[in-house]
């Protein structure tokens, strides 16, 4: 029987790789879905010491990261294709007027 | 399985206790609608609807709803005990003294950041009028920040506060710069807030509740999991307020973003983040304070230091204020990590003088804006105290305050500050405090060297290019006017401030605020 | 043996905790490593989220596992896949790396960390002071859309109207954003 810390193991390898994403790969789409990995992980954290107290809290928390980040890729992805019309590259290093 | 009436017991609501919150998101919601009504029409009141009317309209309207709210807190500023504003067995958000303070702050920024926007705009070619709606939006958010006392609603009134910023960010859709801004903003936010809801992930698994007062009545500072989750709620609040090493962003965002887009991000999203840093750590984490101490000393140092630095070297007006604003982000940290409630009273008045001095640098700089372009490199100040005397003189007094000299206000909130952390440390016998406040101190003094470029280059340098015809409309003036006056008023009578209309004691205010939240 | 002795043997909770969790890792290694094509990485970001779906039932969120299903594989990997789609680019992303070995050393330190992470996790678990030891025996109800639903409409009412008018933030910044002309 699996209990909570094999569940949190998951979820920090999870997210570990969603920072991997973010800080190895430079196309600004893979990036992004990085950063949703991370959120996935942060859920699956959540919902299992939401099970492990017995108490919901956990499970409001991730209906309302599941919102955020519906909104945070409707306007994330919004902000690329503004982007792309102007500049015809997603590669960050790419774009460089203004200095990193 | 039989099924059973839902039995609950509605939750009582306080319209009164959240009332400038309940304006602000009504204005939130019907900007769009008032928008999508008047650019169908041809004419209104028999007058012809241009875009540019459109949005003068937009604004004085958002103007007005923010003024309602503005007007309803300072109402309620000299009530500093928390009221109910929901359920009180479930506390989302604490109205409590310094949540009206920081939320009345907020309002001033907003109101006059939206008062200058509407002339930039149209001179950069952005004049939507989404741009009051998510000014709006995002302010809502930044007041549920400052009063949030719960995880859940913290996480989602950050990203409310975000998410409309990324894309006012981007606002100048056909400006590479600007949607870069947007980008670079918007891919580390979010990348900072996966790392803060991690942490809220992990305190929350470790003391099975979401509200930051039960957290910190369980908090355990030698538990690894629960200083693992309150690093990283910290380090997500720390990229918000920009403080070293979560500070790359700053000087490519403010300079890419539209001008008073980055004027409204360096003062109300600071003062909305250090709410929320104000009740992390007083309510969820002061068991921990010691063990956090030692990381937040070295931010606020190195804050300082690496902001004063860099913003030496910068030939950009705005990148230097980004550097400016880092650097006074590490000054508000020391305020921080004062025991008591001292440090947060100073930290209150220094964010309401801070609002006032840069909006008004970041509004002058706006009001250069010429032919769709910004005018914003050092060089183009040059012998501004000829062409546009008015702006040269407000210029300088917001970088004389900035720089923290006598008699402005950014000495006396400086002041405020060291004060508060050397007094801590001389009663507590601590000498890092007093460590803190004279690297602060030098700070200052190295920071003169590039605040004092700005007046230098605007009185000694002769013009290199011809008087611009006179642009300014009335609002901006009246924002500039406010601006300089405050920056006097506040840095010579900070005691009774607004003696002329009311008698308020701001410095009273601000303590009575800090001592309202304390537990 | 029968039928249901074998099924029995095969699925239960541990063999689907292994199956649901592996999957999870493997195909978020996918969305990682992939660099030939953003296609394939949003199609290994939707099996990454099922399984993760699949974890959340176990767990008896079975109200979030749902909408996990709805809005994740659902709503947001298919805006992805439009935009990819949309914008039509093609990989190209190894041409441009300038700074490989910096590259190598941020995946040597984030490994580090993982490994640093899982142990503390580890050290948790032996040593779980203060914090629940074992599952809380909860009812049937629980995570149910009745039970999410009473504690969303009343302890968290405020929160819930707060979420609406992010959404309505999010629509007015994405339609401003993306509009192609505006008038």
């Amino acid at each position: 029987m699996p209990d909570v810390w094999h569940y949190q193991m998951v979820a920090a390898v999870l997210f570990m790789i969603g920072i991997m994403g973010v800080l190895v790969r430079r196309n600004v789409i893979v990036m992004f879905m990085c950063i949703e990995l991370m959120l996935n992980a942060a859920n699956l954290s959540l919902i299992a010491f939401s099970r492990l107290w017995g108490n919901l809290d956990g499970q409001i928390f991730v209906f309302m990261v599941i919102i955020v980040a519906a909104v945070e890729v409707a306007v994330g992805l919004a902000i690329i294709i503004a982007l792309v019309r102007n500049r015809d590259t997603v590669n960050i290093e790419e774009s460089s007027l203004l200095k990193w | 399985m039989e099924t059973s009436v839902l039995e609950f017991t509605a939750p009582e609501l306080h319209f009164g206790t959240i009332s400038p919150l309940l304006t602000v998101a009504l204005g939130a919601v019907l900007l769009p609608i008032i928008e999508a009504y008047l650019s169908r029409r041809k004419s209104f009141l028999s007058r012809p609807v241009t875009r540019v009317w459109i949005g003068f309209m937009l604004s004085f309207i958002s103007t007005i709803f923010l003024a309602i709210a503005l007007m309803l807190t300072l109402g309620k500023l000299s009530v500093p005990q928390a009221e109910v504003a929901f359920n009180a067995a479930h506390p989302m958000i604490a109205m409590d003294g310094t949540a009206h303070f920081l939320i009345a702050t907020i309002l001033l920024s907003a109101i006059m950041t939206i008062l200058v926007s509407g002339r930039y705009l149209a001179d950069v070619g952005a004049n939507y009028g989404e741009y009051y709606a998510l000014v709006l939006a995002s302010v809502l958010g930044m007041m549920l920040l400052a009063a949030s006392t719960n995880m859940i609603m913290l996480f989602v009134s950050l990203e409310l506060m975000s998410i409309p910023i990324y894309a006012l960010a981007g606002f100048r859709r056909l400006s590479v710069r600007s949607n870069e801004s947007a980008m670079k903003y918007f891919i580390i936010g979010s990348f900072a807030s996966g790392l803060m809801l991690y942490g809220m992930a992990l305190l929350y698994g470790a003391t099975g509740s979401v509200g930051l007062a039960e957290i910190g009545t369980k908090f355990d500072p030698e538990s690894v999991l629960h200083l693992l989750g309150a690093g990283l709620l910290l380090i997500g609040l720390t990229f918000k307020i920009a403080a070293v090493p979560f500070h790359q962003w700053a000087p490519d965002v403010y300079e890419g973003a539209p001008t008073t887009v980055s004027g409204f991000m360096a003062t109300a999203v600071k003062v909305a983040a250090f709410g929320a840093l104000f009740r992390v750590l007083s309510l969820a984490l002061q068991p921990g304070i010691e063990s956090l101490y030692g990381a937040l000393w070295v931010i606020a140092a190195l804050s300082m230091t690496v902001g004063n630095v860099m913003a030496m070297i910068q030939r950009n007006v705005k990148r230097m204020l980004a550097y400016s604003s880092i650097a006074h982000a590490g000054y508000l940290l020391i305020g921080l990590i004062v025991p008591g409630s001292g440090g947060y009273s100073a930290i209150m008045f220094y964010l309401l003088v801070y609002t006032f001095m840069t909006i008004g640098a970041f509004t002058v700089i706006s009001v250069l804006a010429k032919d769709h372009e910004d005018k914003d490199q050092i060089d183009d100040l040059a012998g501004l105290s000829v062409l546009r005397p008015f702006l040269a003189f407000v210029m300088a007094v917001c970088m004389f305050s900035l720089a923290g000299i006598p008699p402005f206000a950014g000495f006396m909130a400086k002041f405020q500050l060291f004060k508060a952390a050397i007094q801590a440390s001389t009663e507590l016998g601590d000498s890092s405090l007093l460590w803190l406040a004279i690297i602060g101190v030098l700070n200052s003094a190295v920071s003169l060297y590039y605040y004092l470029r700005i007046p230098v280059v605007m009185y000694m340098r002769d013009p290199e290019r011809e008087a611009d015809p006179d642009s300014m409309a009335g609002f901006e003036r009246l924002v500039l006017f406010v601006c300089a006056a405050a920056v006097f008023v506040l840095g010579i009578f900070p005691h009774d401030v607004f003696v002329i209309f009311w008698d308020v004691d701001v410095i009273a205010v601000v303590s009575e605020a800090a001592r309202s939240m304390l537990p | 043996m029968t039928f249901g002795e074998i099924v029995h043997l095969v699925i239960n909770e541990q063999n689907l905790f292994i199956f649901f969790s592996t999957v999870a890792i493997l195909s978020a290694l996918g969305v990682v490593l992939n660099l030939s094509n953003t296609v394939y990485a949003a199609l290994s970001l939707v099996v990454s989220m099922l399984a993760l779906a699949g974890l959340f039932v176990m767990l008896n969120a079975e109200f979030v596992g749902v909408l996990q299903v709805m809005i994740y594989a659902g709503a947001i990997v298919v805006l992805f896949l439009f935009v990819v789609m949309l914008l039509n680019l093609r990989g190209g992303e190894m041409a441009a790396d300038r700074q490989p070995f910096l590259k190598l050393v941020g995946a040597g330190i984030v490994i580090a960390a993982t490994v640093k992470l899982t142990s503390l996790l580890g050290a948790a678990r032996s040593n779980p002071s203060g914090i629940q030891k074992d599952w809380m025996p909860v009812g049937p109800e629980f995570g149910s859309v009745r039970d999410i639903g009473l504690v969303l409409y009343t302890d968290y009412l405020l929160l819930f109207q707060v979420s609406g008018i992010l959404l309505l933030a999010g629509i007015v910044a994405a339609v401003i954003l993306a509009k192609q002309k505006v008038d």
